[in-house]
C-alpha cells in the first residue's frame, strides 16, 4: 500500500522512489548492531553487562598487585573460555 | 604549661612493631623479617633498600596488607592489620592504599583514563573531578587519556599507574621498583612525579628500590639486610647511598661463596 501510494506521486517519476531506502536503511542498522554485539562479545570475553563479575574482580586484584601479570593473563583467559 | 617539643615527631602513616616473617617450617624455614620496628612518617617520601633477599619487598607487602606477619604488628593509620579479616583487608587496601608496580599492572583492555578511575569505580566512588584533573596534570597525561596501555610508552604507562595510585587520595602509596622497567629519563620523570605528590599534595610514599639515584629523591632511606633494619639515612645523596650499599654487600655473606 505504501508503494502504491508513492507510485501515485507524480513528482517522483517511475518506481517506488527514495522512500524504499527507509526499510533498507533500517535493516542495515540492525545488521550493524548485531555485528557489533557479536564482535564485542567475542573480543571482550563476555557481553558488556557481564563484565561486572569475575572480570572486574580480576582487574582490581591486578591493579592492586595481589596477582602478577602472568596470573592475570592466565585467569583472564580462563574467564574468556568460560564466557564462550 | 608544657612547651611543644623542638622537633615534634611526625605522625606515622604506618607503624611496624617487632615484625617477623618466616616462610616455611623447620629446617627449610626462611626468615624474611627478623624483628623489624619502624615508623613510616606521614607526608614523607621513604625509600627502602637492601640486597636481594634482605626482606625489603616482604616488609612492603606486609605493611600494604598483601601479606601477613608471622609475629608482630602493623598499624596503618590507627588500624591494626592483624585484626582484620580478608574482606576487611581488601576494603582497607581499596580505600586507603595506592600501589605502583615495576610492571605497571594496567588493565590492557581499558583506556588510560579508565585505568586511572578503576579503583574508584570498583569502590563505588565517583572520582572528584577537580582532583582527578590535578593528578592527570601532575603526571602530564592530558592528551593521552583515551589511549590503551599498548599504545603508550613504558614511561607513559607508569605515569598512568602513578595517576591511578594518587586518584583515590590514599593515606599511603607503595611503589615497588617503580623505575625498574624504565629507561633512565622516563625513570627520572616518574620519580619527579612521586616527589611532587609528596611536596605538593602531602602524599605519603614508601618506595622499594635498588637504584641509589631513585632512593636519593626520598626524604630518608631505610636499609635492610637479613630481615633487619641496619641503617637509616636522612636527606641522602646518591654517593652516600652507594657507599652504604657497598658496605652492606661486603658484610652480607654471599650464599654462592660456598663454605
Amino acid at each position: 500500500m505504501f508503494t502504491t501510494l508513492l507510485a501515485h506521486h507524480d513528482g517522483w517519476g517511475d518506481g517506488p522512489g527514495p522512500w524504499a531506502l527507509i526499510p533498507l536503511t533500517f535493516s542495515l542498522l540492525w545488521l550493524s548492531v548485531i555485528v557489533f554485539a557479536v564482535l564485542r562479545f567475542r573480543r571482550g570475553g563476555g557481553p558488556p553487562w557481564a563484565r561486572h563479575g569475575g572480570r572486574s574482580v580480576l582487574d582490581e586484584r591486578y591493579a592492586r598487585g595481589e596477582i602478577t601479570a602472568d596470573e592475570y593473563r592466565e585467569r583472564r583467559d580462563v574467564l574468556r573460555e568460560q564466557g564462550r | 604549661m608544657s612547651a611543644p617539643a623542638a622537633s615534634p615527631t611526625r605522625t606515622a602513616a604506618a607503624r611496624v612493631v617487632d615484625a617477623s616473617k618466616v616462610y616455611g617450617e623447620g629446617a627449610t624455614a626462611v626468615v624474611a623479617l627478623d624483628g623489624v620496628t619502624v615508623d613510616l612518617p606521614a607526608g614523607r617520601f621513604t625509600a627502602v633498600m637492601g640486597p636481594s633477599g634482605s626482606g625489603k619487598s616482604t616488609l612492603m607487602h606486609c605493611v600494604a596488607g598483601l601479606d601477613t606477619l608471622t609475629e608482630g604488628r602493623v598499624l596503618l593509620g590507627d588500624v591494626e592489620l592483624g585484626s582484620l579479616s580478608d574482606k576487611e583487608l581488601t576494603l582497607l587496601r581499596r580505600d586507603r592504599v595506592g600501589f605502583v608496580f615495576q610492571a605497571f599492572n594496567l588493565v590492557p583492555t581499558l583506556s588510560a583514563r579508565e585505568n586511572i578511575v578503576l579503583p574508584d569505580r570498583l569502590a563505588g566512588r565517583s572520582p572528584e573531578p577537580g582532583w582527578l584533573d590535578e593528578v592527570v596534570r601532575t603526571v602530564g597525561l592530558g592528551d593521552r587519556l583515551a589511549h590503551r596501555p599498548s599504545e603508550l610508552s613504558g614511561g607513559q604507562q607508569q605515569r598512568v599507574a602513578v595517576a591511578r595510585a594518587l586518584a583515590g587520595r590514599p593515606e599511603i602509596v607503595f611503589a615497588d621498583e617503580p623505575t625498574g622497567n624504565l629507561d633512565s629519563r622516563s625513570g627520572a620523570e616518574i620519580l619527579g612525579f612521586l616527589r611532587r605528590a609528596v611536596d605538593d599534595m602531602g602524599q605519603t610514599i614508601v618506595m622499594v628500590t635498588h637504584d641509589p639515584l631513585a632512593a636519593a629523591i626520598a626524604d630518608s632511606v631505610l636499609f635492610l639486610a637479613d630481615g633487619r633494619i641496619v641503617d637509616h639515612l636522612a636527606g641522602p645523596s646518591p654517593a652516600a647511598i652507594l657507599d652504604r650499599m657497598s658496605s652492606l654487600d661486603r658484610s652480607t655473606p654471599d650464599p654462592t661463596a660456598g663454605g
